[in-house]
């Protein structure tokens, strides 16, 4: 930072459960620019110290690039403005760190509850109990209960503002008592977030007794749910009891003055942004991370937006249900048993590190990617009614972009597997391009959005995503094999072509990442192509990117040959298809 | 690269700690032996609670009813002592119901704790108290071989080793199994067979070490009633050669098990504590370790899974595998002397 107050470069810690990744964002032609990364096994977990993995990411970092950040002992270099070397201010997202033991107290579960679960799931929190209004009934029962949860944190919803106060008044009873009977070293952190009338109650009860953060209401009135503030409050409870559970976590942040949150709450800040930024397209944006401890997903529409955070291996095999493995079975392009998939799925839960060397591996893990990018999409629409991903039809609402991170997707060999994984995950409608985000860098910048507001425009405009292409889906009742679509190409390079599209396939147009092409899209009248209707069709400008264009007429919910050989030598087609 | 570190150990100085989350009593005292099923510390933590409507029993308000109070909050009370009393002459009491703390009083009502949940800590090894964690818990130690292992059932204890040496390249049998024990903890390869489980809990015993475990046996482990060991994993894998090595070499001793899930930030993985007092020491690893060239490994992948080699070289620059992924890279000799590379993350260092 100089005299002026302006941040000439930042340095942003992503540390996960498994990698820390270090990124160097510094000013080029005026502009806020990502212009190096480095990548290490993140130091977390007994024995190890957190700044350790930061200090061979930020080595890697500095090894792989011009950018001169450490002195020669280890040290970080600071400030940028007095040497021109090093940086101004560093940010921590962190994620894999213990997840809060939550207890959930509302009203109605359709009500309250359902806006709690929404919040408590959109945070590295799990909840070990959930209570509405009836339980009340019987109050020792509900104490005994609360005691044995061992809580690290109670998030009371519940009550409209200037609603009934009876009820709420009940819990607010209930929670003095569990706190007068727990001990003080394992006390939990309350968060109120319902009628606000009642705020000033809860505090003259509850504040001698707990740890207590009072928020305005998730749920105001009946249709209305803002989470952002109890969000907010929770990130500081997160972020506190890590400090304490995770060695060297306190000292890497006050040593390095560093500005610190949770990857899901910075993930989420990110996706509000683009979400009200793509207003003028009425289309949402989403943003999926399949990381090694956790998935993310969320998206923003207008002024509507939602985050899901869920562990990827909800911690143990036993946790494995027949229902994944089944899925996860019937979607990997390998000839394999449904008992090599359950052995495969149950080690990968014992061993999160873990990558797979050969081609098996490598078609159940991405399987796999697709449950968990369903699973993900399945648990967001169910907390936000406004998302539109339906089981049985896939992701029937316009998003672009779709923004995708996580070692499976940007390690994998091939660009196409990136993509179908993608595609055949979320089953998206209409038009939509697909980013990768390979340094996993969106949630660092909703982070740093808070310090350096223009820094995330400017990255975002930048070339540090990556354009993977743009997905056309025609969906269509034909018969299999049937025209559906016409498609006119006419490239910037002077290429001009046509294509029909059958119904059942899928077609890639290359379209290569320095060349522009305008599509004219011819759809049958039985086919929707989502411009507007059955029939509709219309002209679209696309960009290049690794994949070009893909044209999705595989129809919706996809389908899978029950047979086993013919189901494999489907998926192993699609994935030819790509390129994969 | 850091990566997992489990213990296989022939002979090293062990020191666990068990620890309660909060104050409570330390029940062994410094140098007293221990087995695993000992609780070393336990906390308690009020329990069943009883609204008193002491106002009510009083036929008072909430306001007079405070006046007349003659217990207060933390009070310890018997069944029959007098909470409340009010009147001089004849004198009106509301007397406690039952034995309890007294855990609050508000306009009126009284909230008492007729009894306590019990968290205990136990020892989960046979070892010996080494330090007393005041009001927490103890530091244990002891000496011999330890193997870490992937997974357990949660349970502990301990027992006489049998080692099942034909189950070595094979999955087991109940042919395999013979004369069971109730004292007897059996170690063998593959368990793939439900009815092994059936036999082991008919015959009682105390205790199972499986090389592997199927996926569809999961859900009826659990259940078990001793403790189970899931050494390599998940499938149909044989006992890795130097674990067969020391379980054989104490055939008959009295070992322990310590089941426990895999926790990242306590440091604790299931494992094996075979107690000797002889040997040449080994120094125990940490939970994690940053990997190195001359690390004993063992490989979780590929065809030489379970096989043990050392690290001969690391490949820091990303290398091609068979299915295209591009990774960090070891080279690892075996102990066959074959060199193969290897993913870094597909590697566990062996303590």
């Amino acid at each position: 930072m100089d005299h002026q107050g302006v941040l000439h470069a930042l340095l942003g810690l992503d540390i996960g459960f498994v990698n820390t990744r270090a990124s160097y964002f510094g000013i080029l032609e005026e502009k806020y620019r990502l212009q190096a990364c480095g990548m290490a096994s993140s130091s977390m977990g007994e024995g190890f110290q957190l700044g350790s993995g930061a200090g061979a990411a930020m080595q890697d970092l500095q090894s792989r690039s011009d950018v001169h950040i450490l002195k020669p002992n280890g040290e970080l270099i600071w400030p940028y403005y007095e040497t021109r070397l090093g940086v101004d201010r560093i940010a921590v997202t962190i994620s894999g760190g213990p997840e809060l033991r939550t207890v959930l107290l509302g009203l109605t579960g359709e009500g309250s509850l359902k806006a709690g679960q929404a919040l408590v799931e959109s945070m590295p929190l799990i909840i070990v109990g959930s209570y509405n209004l009836t339980a009340l009934a019987d109050e020792a029962g509900l104490v005994d209960a609360l005691v044995t949860h061992r809580p690290d944190l109670v998030v009371l919803t519940g009550g409209e503002n200037g609603g009934a106060e009876k009820y709420v008044k009940g819990w607010i009873d209930i929670l003095k008592l569990v706190c007068r009977i727990l001990p003080e070293e394992i006390k939990p952190d309350v968060l109120y977030a319902g009628n606000t009338f009642l705020e000033e109650s809860v505090k003259r009860h509850l504040e001698p007794l707990a740890n207590l953060s009072v928020v305005p209401n998730i749920r105001p009135a009946q249709q209305e749910m803002d989470l952002v503030p109890a969000q907010a409050a929770i990130e500081k409870i997160v972020i506190n009891r890590w400090q304490k559970a995770i060695p060297g976590f306190k000292t890497l942040i006050t040593r390095s003055k560093s500005i610190a949150g949770t990857k899901s709450f910075a993930f989420s800040r990110m996706i509000r942004y683009l979400g009200k930024a793509n207003t003028k397209t009425h289309k949402g944006v989403l943003a999926l991370d399949l990381g090694g401890g956790s998935t993310l997903v969320g998206a923003g529409l207008d002024e509507d937006s939602g985050v899901m955070v869920q562990p990827a291996w909800e911690g143990s095999p036993e946790s494995l249900d027949d229902d994944m493995i089944d899925f996860v079975h019937q979607w990997t392009a390998a000839t394999v048993t449904r008992d090599e998939v359950s052995e495969y799925l149950c080690n990968h839960a014992l061993q999160p590190n873990f990558i797979p060397e050969n081609s098996r591996g490598l078609a159940i893990s991405q399987a796999y990617a697709r449950y968990r990018i369903k699973q993900a999409s399945r648990r967001l629409a169910k907390n936000f009614a406004w998302f539109p991903y339906k089981q049985e039809k896939g992701l029937v609402g316009h998003f672009e972009p779709v923004i995708a991170s996580g070692a499976i997707l940007t390690l994998a060999p091939k660009a196409g597997q990136s993509m179908l994984m993608l595609i055949d995950g979320l089953e998206p409608w209409g038009v939509t391009t697909i980013v990768l985000d390979r340094h996993q860098i969106l949630p660092m910048l909703g982070l740093i959005g808070t310090q350096e507001p223009v820094l995330p425009v400017h990255v975002l405009g930048s070339d540090a995503f990556e354009s993977l292409g743009t997905v056309i889906v025609a969906v269509s009742d034909a018969p299999e094999n049937e025209a559906i679509l016409n498609v006119r190409v006419k490239t910037n390079n002077g290429k001009d072509y046509e294509v029909e599209i059958l119904q059942g396939t899928l077609k890639r147009l290359v379209i290569p990442s320095d060349v522009t092409a305008e599509l004219t899209l011819e759809p049958m009248l039985e086919t929707d192509v989502g411009f507007g209707g059955f029939g509709v069709g219309g002209r679209l400008k696309v960009p290049g990117g690794s994949m070009g264009v893909v044209i999705d007429a595989r129809g919706r919910p996809l389908r899978l040959p029950e047979d086993d050989e013919k189901r494999v030598a489907e998926l192993k087609r699609w994935l030819v298809v790509l390129g994969g | 690269m850091i990566v997992d570190v489990l213990q296989t150990t022939s002979f090293t100085e062990i020191e666990r700690v068990r620890k309660l989350p909060f104050p409570g009593q330390v029940l062994v005292e410094k140098g007293m032996e221990v087995h695993p099923s000992d609780v070393v510390a336990e906390a308690q933590v009020p329990n069943k609670i009883m609204m008193l409507d002491i106002a009510r029993g009083l036929a008072l308000s909430p306001d007079e009813t405070k006046a007349c109070l003659i217990r207060e909050v933390d009070d310890i009370l018997e069944e029959g002592d007098v909470i409340a009393q009010c009147g001089n002459t004849l004198p009106r009491l509301f007397r406690a119901p039952v034995d309890g703390k007294i855990i609050s009083y508000h306009q009126g009502q009284m909230v008492l704790a007729t009894g306590t949940s019990k968290i205990t800590i136990t020892a989960n090894m046979i070892g010996s108290v080494k330090e007393i964690i005041p009001e927490y818990g103890v530091i244990l130690s002891s000496r011999g071989s330890v193997i870490q292992a992937y997974w357990g059932n949660g349970l502990s204890g301990s027992g006489i080793l049998k080692v099942l040496e034909a189950s070595l390249d094979r999955p087991i049998t109940i042919s395999m199994l013979g004369d069971m024990a109730q004292d007897q903890i059996i170690a063998g390869g593959a368990c793939l067979d439900g009815d092994v489980l059936d036999a082991c809990f008919e015959n009682q015993i105390s205790g199972l070490i499986l090389s592997t475990l199927s996926t569809d046996l999961i859900e009826k482990v659990n259940k078990l009633p001793f403790p189970v060991i899931v050494l390599h994993g998940f499938g149909e894998h044989t006992l890795a050669q130097d674990i067969f090595g020391i379980f054989k070499s104490h055939s008959e001793a009295r070992i322990s098990l310590n089941a426990c899930p895999v926790d990242y930030f306590d440091g604790e993985r299931p494992e094996v504590i075979i107690p000797k007092d002889e040997g040449t020491i080994t120094r125990e690893l940490g939970f994690r370790k940053t990997l190195e060239v001359g690390d004993r490994v063992r490989l979780i992948s590929g065809k030489t899974i379970n096989q043990l080699g050392k690290v001969v070289e690391l490949l820091e620059e990303g290398q091609i595998f068979e299915n295209g992924v591009i990774m960090p890279a070891a080279i690892v000799k075996l102990q066959s002397l074959e060199k193969v590379k290897v993913s870094q993350l597909n590697l566990v260092v062996v303590g």
